[in-house]
């Protein structure tokens, strides 16, 4: 089991093997955990949301197309569940129109110390997080955090690549400054 | 939460599974779904283009379609008869197609620019096409031979309201040198000023029984013309008079 993609295990829970569910939620849990923890800011109940993510999956497994990535659907499940948490508990409602997605844009191609850049924002993160608007924030931990490329954020948020690119830069131009301050 | 805790959530969930609390909707419910908004979408898309077809031959018919290059009162006209209301549901129409369309990854993945370029490309080209085609003509006549027409009939009927105030349609009749009588469609008789600054056609000289186009506003029964153009064939048969008919010895 622990061999199979993921794709070929959910393809199994499709098929009633609703063990193999679990080793879904083995493999995703902790992922999931820290994309909770570090974009719910102060959420004392991310474990809670975490849950409530997987038993929307499991009950939605159906709709799962098995051709596709099964992390994109899981993390946009989450997505949609945290986006939900915030606007309810933290009243912060999240704009269905957002500019940034309607024009095309050229994001800067990366230079030699790109590299040591990322190092240093990354080591500042943590202490920059919380003071981030949500949609630089949750960009921020899907790349950083949870290692995700620039195409399966786009699919996770359902914006422009190009979108995810101008996102992530101005989170770390963001991020340096808030840095610098401190 | 201690790592112990941690660990429930999977187990929270099995248990959930196991004890049938929780139970996955099924495939048929995703494929009806599937089925449902794609029927949707083919609907909405018809409905958009026939929309926009109509908005087309609405203008055309009228005649606004050719008035802008004829002077500003011909093309204030011409905005006057433009179907402003068909085009705010095919504008709407075209968001909801945008957002529909959003949920593939096709379309997200790209600007909205792109997406909503295509859609409007899309309904401006297959709507315009579809404006040439027999279909708004013949319903246009059933709706004005008495013939029971479609329920949706009633939009032809806004056609009737002739062609505005410096835009008539009618056949030529007593072409003097400087001026010609034109038997309009929506039943009036105006006398139309030719000058030196009307722009004519520039296929041959107006001759009478011409079916024209005269851009210029009415004062006391007489046009001073901005312009004069043949008009097409598709307006042949709107408005009021018949002038075809008329003509005939």
């Amino acid at each position: 089991m622990t061999d199979l993609t993921d794709e070929a295990i959910a393809k199994r829970v499709q098929e009633g093997d609703t063990e193999s569910f679990g080793v879904l939620m083995q493999r995703y849990e902790p992922k999931l955990i820290r994309y909770a923890r570090k974009f719910l800011i102060h959420a004392e109940d991310a474990e809670d949301q975490v849950q409530s993510v997987f038993l929307k999956a499991y009950t939605n497994i159906h709709s799962f197309d098995a051709s596709r990535h099964f992390s994109s659907w899981l993390y946009r499940i989450a997505h949609n569940e945290f986006i939900n948490y915030i606007a309810k508990r933290q009243r912060q409602p999240f704009s269905f129109f957002d500019s940034d997605t309607v024009f095309p844009h050229l994001f800067a191609k990366e230079t030699a110390d790109s590299g040591v850049r990322e190092e240093e924002i990354r080591n500042s993160l943590d202490a920059c997080l919380g003071k981030l608007d949500a949609k630089y924030r949750e960009v921020l931990v899907l790349y950083f955090y949870e290692e995700l490329s620039y195409a399966e954020i786009a699919d996770v948020l359902r914006i422009p690549t190009s979108t995810v690119g101008v996102r992530l830069a101005r989170a770390k131009a963001a991020v340096r400054k808030l840095y610098a301050k401190e | 939460m201690s790592e112990e805790e941690k660990k429930s959530i999977s187990q929270n969930v099995l248990e959930q599974i196991n004890s049938g609390q929780i139970k996955p909707t099924s495939r048929a419910y995703f494929v009806f779904r599937v089925g449902v908004f794609t029927v949707a979408m083919v609907v909405l898309v018809l409905l958009v283009i026939y929309t926009s077809s109509l908005v087309f031959f609405g203008l055309r018919s009228s005649g606004a379609w050719f008035a802008p290059g004829f002077g500003l009162s011909a093309t204030r006209s011409a905005l006057l008869i433009v179907p402003w209301v068909l085009v705010g549901c095919v504008v709407a129409a075209v968001v909801v197609l945008e957002l529909l369309v959003k949920r593939f990854g096709f379309a997200y993945r790209r600007p909205a620019i792109y997406s909503v370029a295509g859609i409007a490309l899309l309904v401006v080209v297959v709507g315009y096409a579809v404006a040439l085609t027999p279909l708004h003509r013949s319903l246009y006549r059933q709706v004005h031979n008495g013939a029971k027409p479609p329920f949706w009939g009633g939009l032809y009927k806004n056609f009737d309201a002739g062609p505005g105030h410096a835009l008539h349609a009618g056949f030529v009749n007593d072409l003097a040198k400087e001026s010609f009588l034109l038997n309009a469609r929506e039943g009036a008789d105006f006398l139309v000023y030719i000058t030196p600054t009307t722009q004519l056609p520039r296929e041959r000289a107006v001759r009478e029984g011409d079916f024209v186009l005269v851009f210029g506003s009415v004062d006391r029964g007489s046009i001073r013309a901005a312009g004069v153009r043949f008009a097409p064939d598709e307006m042949h048969g709107f408005g009021k008079r018949h002038p075809r008919h008329r003509m005939q010895p």
